[in-house]
């Protein structure tokens, strides 16, 4: 496989952090919380930045050993399939959320009526065929697109904060901590982007500022995201519910030229992009995961599966967005959210261990060779 | 060794070998008043006065010469000719007089000598109708190999430019150079281009463009997969920046490899004048490049799937205009984009003094009539020949834009917006995962190259660009010590 560079996974990275937490969270987090969008962020970030911090220094420190091979080490050969379906299926569920996003996004901001139907079916081929060339060409189109998302995001932020009112922000935590904290628990599922991370194991070059470049881009998309939170509030208030379309919505807010130009029409194209890279993006994790499980080579057979399953369960009539919230706040998904940092977490006891390994090794080289020399005096 | 020694069976194997063609010329005359010999050439291939002067004239001065000495003494003493070869093979005879060479033989000897003389009629150095400079150097490449490597060779004062020649061809035998600078280029792309040459079969080169379907690597592309110019400025300054250069005879059109995209939006005329213009040219023939592309798409779509996307005043404007057109927006921009076409192809091929008449024709009757009738709309037609003009900003990359710009016209027009954005991930997906002969075909954007930077949109100065861009592989990367 054609191996990515660490700026092209840190690109890759700040658009999958990014993508679906600028449509409808900031609404979604503001049911539960109130004003605290930004405060939620703020925690779910803290708690993704741990199990970032050791997939990354692993990552340095193996280059070369992609999950399968830590996970079989770790754990043996059946755990490993068992774990890598599990995260398989958690990619497989985000991917089939983005689908319903980009529908309601569509529909919320661009068109009168989708067909979703119809609409999906180029979606799932282009994507489909996006991810059969593989990671390196997703990650080289990120790098194309990236100075023009990080251009519409600055124009959406800069557009938000001319009718920002900063009080609407304050105060924090008015409603206590154990709302802010309920409501990081339940989203953390759709927060927790930083898996995508495992699937880069052994995938990108090794280079001396690797974790550096890849921790850049993730930190700027968390900062980002915390900033745009920050100001949809402060423009939004009690209005941030009914804005279930954050980066559209904000963009909007734009007094005195509407009449000429509507800059959210910029901002809203520029983000199907990014969702539309996202969405490649898990439907690679959801291949790789299932190619790995199942001990296949690069199958086109698998992506044609994905993406039927994909269509179907997206289509199904009755799966409309309020029950897909229902669903995606029960506690099954809530364990979810929180089981799939298992493995990252464990990857720091597994760091620990090869350390001691190593030097066991080297011990008994020293060791083995003291021993050779003793023999050859005698 | 030549069939025989004898004279006579010479002449009628090269007769024979020749078809007894009407301008095979077989000259006979004494030398020495007793030895017989022959000079073979085709007479429309050769410069007669050179002959008559320089050749038999001069042997038939010769006065006391041992017959044994002969050939020796004319090879030596009495040809003034600087690229005289000794011919051993008749094939091989054969095919010098078929590119202009006169072959001498002569009685007792089985070998043969071979002069050459071209003395065909050849176009002056010009300056290249398509790529005309206001500013530079106004020489251009010709259909002979020998001037255009002259041209080359006057730019690149080095033995390090290095010439590999090879024939292609079963009938037309045409040399092909490929030149590279040996210090600069990466090996393994001089490999790959030789290998592939020498896998051509085929019965003939006519131009360089047969060369470059054998030379790029996706042949279902619709993309150009190697660079060209008739400029030597343009190819030298290619050659130095790593690339390999390759020259066909009979073609004034020279091949360049690897290439990469932005090579399109790179005009030789950027390098002459001032920075601040360059960088402000290139970024209009890139605005001018979008427009081409999604223009038609954008306005198909926004008419037919986000009409809220205009200016309630501009919109306005618009329901006006398109008000009582029988055609649905797509079919009518499709109509507008196949007329502008046929009357652009017309014009190409149409004779000169024809010229204006179809400008007449086509820009005010056909135009004006169209908007008037309440055929097409002013804005169709705006939007349309905006974009069919822009297109030519980048004039390399016409024919690959013109098939772009109907496939976004026709997911515009499916999908709308979405439809346009998923063919533009598609395309750039598609081109991101190419690598041209190991340069990526996006650098120095995907991946990022920040070298390749220094002349993309924005240019740097000369001056300052003191690394070749890393885009293309070197085995050189410095470029001011």
């Amino acid at each position: 496989m054609k191996k990515i560079t660490a700026g092209q996974a840190g690109v890759l990275m700040f658009l999958s952090f990014c993508s679906s937490k600028f449509l409808t969270m900031p609404s979604a987090i503001s049911a539960m919380v109130g004003r605290d969008i930004w405060v939620v962020a703020t925690f779910a970030f803290i708690l993704e930045t741990i199990p970032i911090y050791f997939i990354l220094k692993f990552m340095q420190k193996y280059p070369d050993k992609n999950l399968k091979q830590v996970l079989e080490k770790m754990t043996g050969k059946i755990l490993t399939k068992i774990i890598i379906i599990f995260y398989a299926i958690t990619f497989f569920i985000k991917l089939v959320i983005l689908s319903k996003e980009i529908h309601n996004f569509l529909i919320d901001a661009l068109y009168d009526r989708v067909t979703w139907d119809l609409y999906l079916i180029p979606v799932l081929l282009i994507m489909g065929y996006v991810t059969f060339l593989g990671l390196r060409s997703i990650c080289r189109t990120s790098q194309i697109f990236i100075y023009v998302i990080v251009f519409a995001l600055i124009v959406a932020c800069s557009i938000g904060l001319m009718s920002a009112d900063i009080t609407n922000t304050l105060p924090i935590m008015q409603n206590g901590f154990g709302v802010v904290f309920h409501g990081t628990i339940k989203h953390l599922f759709n927060f927790s982007d930083s898996i995508i991370l495992l699937i880069f194991l052994g995938n990108v070059k090794p280079e001396p500022k690797m974790a550096k470049k890849i921790g850049f881009g993730i930190g700027s998309a968390m900062i980002i995201t915390i900033i745009f939170y920050i100001i949809f509030n402060a423009v939004y208030d009690n209005l941030s519910l009914g804005n279930r379309q954050g980066i559209a919505n904000i963009a909007q807010f734009i007094p005195n030229i509407s009449s000429v130009l509507r800059l959210d029409w910029f901002t809203t194209i520029i983000w199907i992009v990014v969702v539309l890279l996202k969405f490649s993006t898990l439907m690679y994790c959801v291949y790789v995961c299932l190619l790995d499980s199942f001990g296949l080579k690069n199958n086109g057979y698998v992506l044609i599966g994905i993406g039927v399953a994909v269509y179907l369960i997206s289509i199904i009539p009755t799966l409309n967005i309020e029950l897909t919230a229902k669903i995606f706040y029960s506690t099954p998904f809530t364990i979810m959210g929180l089981v799939q940092y298992v493995i990252p977490y464990a990857f720091s006891i597994f760091l620990i261990i090869m350390k001691k390994d190593q030097k066991k090794l080297k011990r008994n080289k020293i060791n083995g060779l003291l021993i050779s020399e003793a023999c050859k005096n005698v | 060794m030549l069939n025989s020694k004898k004279l006579e069976i010479n002449k009628i194997v090269f007769s024979n070998g020749l078809n007894n063609c009407p301008d095979l010329i077989m000259r006979e005359f004494k030398i020495c008043k007793k030895i017989s010999a022959c000079l073979v050439y085709l007479n429309t291939l050769v410069d007669a006065d050179y002959i008559n002067r320089d050749i038999i004239s001069k042997i038939l001065d010769l006065k006391d010469v041992k017959k044994k000495d002969i050939f020796k003494y004319i090879k030596e003493n009495v040809i003034s000719n600087s690229e005289l070869k000794v011919v051993e093979l008749e094939s091989h005879a054969i095919d010098l007089i078929l590119t202009g060479n006169a072959i001498l033989l002569i009685d007792g000897e089985d070998k043969a000598i071979a002069l050459s003389i071209q003395g065909w009629k050849l176009r002056p150095i010009q300056e290249p109708p398509n790529s005309v400079a206001i500013k530079g150097p106004r020489e251009g490449f010709t259909e002979d190999i020998k001037i255009n490597i002259s041209l080359l060779r006057r730019r690149l004062v080095t033995p390090d430019l290095y010439i590999e020649e090879k024939t292609v061809g079963k009938y037309t035998k045409t040399k092909i150079c490929v030149c590279y600078i040996n210090t600069i280029v990466d090996k393994e792309i001089v490999k790959e281009i030789n290998k592939k040459l020498n896998e051509i079969s085929i019965d003939g080169i006519i131009d360089s463009a047969y060369i470059q379907e054998f030379l790029e690597p996706l042949n279902d592309s619709i993309f150009k997969q190697s660079g060209s110019s008739e400029r030597p400025d343009v190819i030298t300054s290619r050659l130095l920046e790593g690339r390999v250069a390759i020259l066909v005879d009979g073609s004034p059109v020279v091949i360049t490899i690897p290439f990469v995209l932005i090579e399109d939006f790179q005009n030789p005329e950027d390098y002459y004048g001032k920075t601040a213009r360059a960088i402000f040219v290139r970024s209009i023939r890139f605005i001018g490049i979008m427009f081409s592309l999604f223009l038609p798409g954008i306005y198909v779509s926004v008419l037919l799937y986000h009409y809220r996307v205009i200016p309630l005043r501009l919109l306005i404007t618009i329901a006006n205009a398109i008000e009582g057109i029988p055609m649905t927006p797509v079919i009518e921009t499709f109509f507008i984009i196949i007329l502008f076409e046929i009357l652009y192809e017309a014009s190409l091929r149409m004779p000169k003094y024809l010229g204006m008449a179809l400008s007449i024709v086509g820009g005010i009757i056909i135009g004006d009539m169209a908007i008037k009738s309440g055929i097409v709309s002013p804005p169709a037609l705006i939007v349309v020949a905006l974009s069919g003009l822009t297109i030519y900003t980048a004039p390399d990359a016409a024919p690959q834009l013109f098939i772009m710009r109907i496939g976004f016209t026709i997911m515009g027009a499916m999908l709308g917006f979405l439809g346009i954005v998923l063919g533009i991930v598609f395309v750039l997906a598609r081109l991101s995962n190419f690598d041209s002969y190991g340069a990526a075909y996006l650098g120095p954007w995907a991946p990022n190259i920040p070298s390749g930077k220094n002349d993309a949109i924005v240019k740097a100065k000369t001056k300052n660009m003191s690394e070749r861009p890393e885009s293309i592989p070197n085995i050189n990367n410095v470029r001011t010590e």
